[in-house]
């Protein structure tokens, strides 16, 4: 999937992050990262709240609970919010939801909270342009979504925008006890210049997944987790059979190579490519094992197992690929994970699991790629009444009320008997609630992910596997938290050249020779100073 | 000579006609002109145009110094005009032509109906047709897989991508251009074209001596309009299928400013780039306008 963060992915997020409204995996596990951006400010204190005893627990560290049903909610545990209209700003990745005059999910979560939400939001493709007008206008709303990285980001913050500092550092954070339990990974990502500016909206860690047909492996009767290279090309010529139309894959698992070779990071668009040790940063493509990477890939391709029209094909044909066992993988988002198991309802048999990535040769530790920290933040507009910001503060504490009470009902099934209903204790939303709840409340603010697929025991157990096994694999990326002028400057660009490079030699119109003068390019014009500015930040 | 209010008095209700044109013009083409300034600037869309940075002529640099990257893009871009000027262009005279001499007037509509069609559908559309029919996993390639035959590889290789955009181009908008021409046709006079047979003329004579000279002027003036935007030289078309075959075959000055700009951030760059795209057409047009005044043609507009 493509990570928030970068600015060049923004156009391409759409698909990803938004359709799966219950998964997603989060927590305080992740290894720390050593970075002192954040070190002299005291991130809010973890204190994690749980409405309901989940049926798989979140372990280890940074694994989210698994709940095979719904749990009878509990009493609320946070008391309504009093006060004037608050206003926010944010985007979505769905239809826009009706007004709220007709919208009776709206309604009824407007006098759950007390205080009534005005909400306006774009699609998250003319995101970024909206925020950038509505900030030079100087109109903001109270809340404003911030996502992504953008140019002379601790000055736009500054100038704008609130800081929470005071109100969410260290055990302060405990007077709102949902934004407590946010994981400590996602407030990192809220720092700029020591201070806190605003809420995470959290995400998965677990990153990308190598989304595997284990319905067809099984057929052919091979194990789901290769443990070499070697493996792991034999497993895919076995799946692949030209006349019939079948092929392993439908994309070039370039990640999982990379993570074969004992490299993280997500390419095209390169983030977390910065490795550190002791302090001293490596862009990962300048390394040796990169380049092994890139001749593995060229192998893989040669060897057939790609769906000639792999090229190009996007990510909704890809899936519809796998879907209809043409390949047997295709790639995406964590956060994607629940939206297949609708959409192959008429596939018999269909079973998905995830893949990890072996190492080369069968022995050391194997790696993983983290998944961004969080889908964007929610700042506070410029506002010197604390009473004020309270109030906002608490409406942000109500919206990400944990799974499983009775504010998380209101949030994500609203009213029963109009805007959803029970199977057995499994709340199923109504024609009508389907398109109210389209209402991106959840891009404001929300709970850490949970685990959860009415009525489909197996998926929940099966997503619940691949992250009690990936998670703990996962390598800090030692940017997060960071802030580099240069890279949200002038990185993209020279990224976009970097990619269109690496794409060639993936088709094998150019030789893997052809990286080595790309990426000394890539350092000379601004590589060598995103290191210094990262490795100043990290040290300094 | 009239004056300035009697003519106002006359054309008024054609001005007040023409007023929400002109002002959609202005709006949406020239206003948007003065955004070229950011091609001088170090352009932040959070800091907007007026409080970037100005810094001289630096985002021209991949132009003055020849960044590979650019030149690569320019000379993808000169290629391709090339073909679709000397190619393409005459295909709809040749078209306009032969439909013109099909006798039955029934053949001659439904003819007409069909190779308009596929004008409108929109690239995306026309993309993925030819996907589903020559990609390698496509209709063609799956029949020959299945029946042991081996496959022909269209979709995906590189020096095949400029033949391949220029067919589609050839079978979306062929049948649509040769509206204009066949307008221009049906002003032949009959009674010069029977004078001629009278004369016993061959049918190359014909063409030749009456035909060409009645649509001569028009086939300036398109050319002449299709010099001003031959660097356009297709980007939906080509961005959609970039990914097939790599930057490398693919990338010209339109996807350039495409990816510098909205996708790489380099939005000063990619203005610049832009901005000189649009002077050379301007010179084109003028320059091939002055042409046809020279050859005695009246060209866009008269002198």
């Amino acid at each position: 999937m493509a990570p928030t963060f970068s600015r060049r992915h923004v156009l391409a997020l759409g698909a990803a992050t938004g359709l799966a409204p219950l998964l997603g995996a989060c927590g305080d596990g992740s290894p720390s990262s050593p970075n002192s951006s954040t070190g002299s400010v005291k991130l809010p204190t973890y204190k994690p709240v749980t409405a309901a005893t989940p049926d798989l627990a979140a372990e280890p560290a940074g694994v989210s609970p698994g709940y095979f049903t719904y749990p009878t909610a509990s009493s609320a545990a946070s008391q309504p919010v009093q006060g004037e209209a608050v206003t926010a700003l944010t985007y979505t990745y769905d239809p826009i939801a009706p007004a709220l005059g007709s919208n009776p999910y709206w309604q009824n979560l407007n006098s759950k909270l007390g205080t009534e939400l005005k909400i306006a939001y774009v699609p998250s493709t003319d995101y970024k342009s909206k925020v950038a007008t509505t900030i030079a206008s100087g109109d903001l709303p109270d809340m404003v979504a911030v996502q992504g990285v953008v140019q002379q980001m601790p000055a736009m913050l500054k100038a704008t925008f609130t800081d929470l500092t005071e109100y969410l550092s260290g055990d302060a954070v405990l007077a709102y006890p949902n934004l407590a339990a946010l994981p400590t990974d996602a407030w990192r990502s809220t720092v700029y210049d020591q201070r806190i500016w605003g809420i995470p909206v959290p995400r998965a860690r677990v990153g990308t997944v190598l989304y595997t047909r284990a319905d067809l492996l099984a057929k052919a009767g091979l194990s789901l987790q290769p443990n070499s290279w070697a493996e792991f090309k034999e497993m895919a010529a076995a799946l692949t059979d030209e006349r019939a139309g079948r092929w392993a894959f439908g994309q070039i698992p370039f990640n999982t190579i990379l993570e074969m070779n004992g490299i993280t990071g997500n390419w095209p668009g390169g983030t977390g490519a910065w490795q550190a040790e002791g302090g001293v940063f490596t862009h990962s493509g300048t390394t040796p094992q990169f380049m092994q990477a890139l001749e593995n890939t060229v192998e893989l391709m040669k060897s057939g197992v790609m769906h000639p029209d792999h090229a190009g094909a996007p990510n909704t044909k890809r899936n519809a690929w796998m879907l209809a066992g043409t390949t047997a993988f295709t790639i995406g988002g964590y956060a994607g994970w629940g939206k297949f198991y609708g959409q192959a309802k008429d596939v018999p048999g269909f079973r998905l699991t995830g893949m990890l990535s072996p190492t080369r040769d069968g022995t050391g530790t194997q790696v993983r790629t983290p998944g961004p920290t969080l889908s964007s933040f929610t700042a506070v507009a410029k506002t010197d009444n604390a009473n004020r910001i309270k109030q906002i503060l608490k409406v942000l504490d109500w919206l990400c009320s944990p799974f499983g009470s009775s504010e998380y009902l209101a949030l994500r099934y609203g009213v029963e008997g109009q805007t959803f209903n029970r199977n057995g204790s499994d709340p199923t939303l109504t024609e009508g609630g389907r398109s109210q709840i389209f209402l991106p409340v959840r891009y404001l603010a929300e709970a850490s992910p949970v685990i959860y697929e009415p009525g489909n025991r197996q998926a929940v157990q099966d997503q619940h596997d691949h992250q009690v096994a990936g998670v703990p694999l996962a390598v800090a990326d030692p940017t997060l938290g960071l802030y580099s002028e240069t890279a949200a400057s002038k990185g993209a660009s020279e990224q976009q050249e970097l990619d269109s490079v690496l794409l060639e030699i993936q088709l094998g119109n150019k030789p893997v020779s052809a990286w080595q003068p790309a990426i000394t390019k890539f350092m000379d014009r601004v590589g060598n100073k995103i290191k210094a500015e990262y490795e100043e930040q990290a040290g300094g | 000579m009239h004056s300035l209010r009697d003519r106002w008095r006359r054309d008024r209700v054609l001005l007040l006609l023409a007023l929400p044109g002109v002002t959609a013009l202005l709006l949406f083409h020239y206003l948007p002109l003065g955004g070229n300034i950011i091609a001088f600037q170090d352009f932040q869309p959070f800091l907007g145009i007026w409080h970037s940075p100005y810094v001289g002529l630096d985002n021209f640099e991949p132009v003055l110094t020849g960044d590979p990257v650019f030149l690569n893009a320019l000379v993808n871009t000169l290629i391709i005009t090339l073909i679709q000027v000397v190619f393409v262009f005459p295909l709809p005279i040749c078209l306009a032509l032969i439909l013109n001499a099909t006798i039955s007037e029934r053949l001659k509509r439904l003819t007409q109906s069909i190779l308009y069609m596929p004008h409108f559908l929109s690239w995306v559309i026309v993309v993925a047709l030819f996907q589903q029919m020559f990609g390698n996993g496509g209709m063609l390639n799956a029949w020959l897989r299945s029946a042991d035959l081996s496959t022909f590889h269209i979709v995906g290789v590189p020096e095949l991508f400029k033949l391949m955009i220029t067919s589609q181009v050839i079978w979306k908008d062929t049948g649509w251009s040769t509206i204009i021409f066949l307008a221009a046709l049906s002003r032949v006079d009959p009674a010069q074209m029977e004078a001629a047979v009278v004369d016993g003329a061959s049918a190359a004579r014909r063409l030749w001596h009456v035909t060409l000279p009645y649509i001569r002027p028009v086939i300036v003036l398109l050319l002449i309009l299709r010099l001003g935007d031959t660097l356009s030289v297709g980007f939906e078309q080509i961005i959609l299928q970039q990914a097939q075959v790599g930057a490398g075959a693919s990338e010209v000055l339109d996807t350039y400013v495409y990816n510098h700009g909205i996708v790489g951030g380099d939005w000063g760059t990619a203005a610049a780039v832009g901005l000189i795209k649009g002077m050379v057409g301007v010179a084109l047009v003028l320059g091939a306008n002055r042409l046809a005044h020279a050859l005695g043609e009246q060209g866009v507009y008269a002198k």
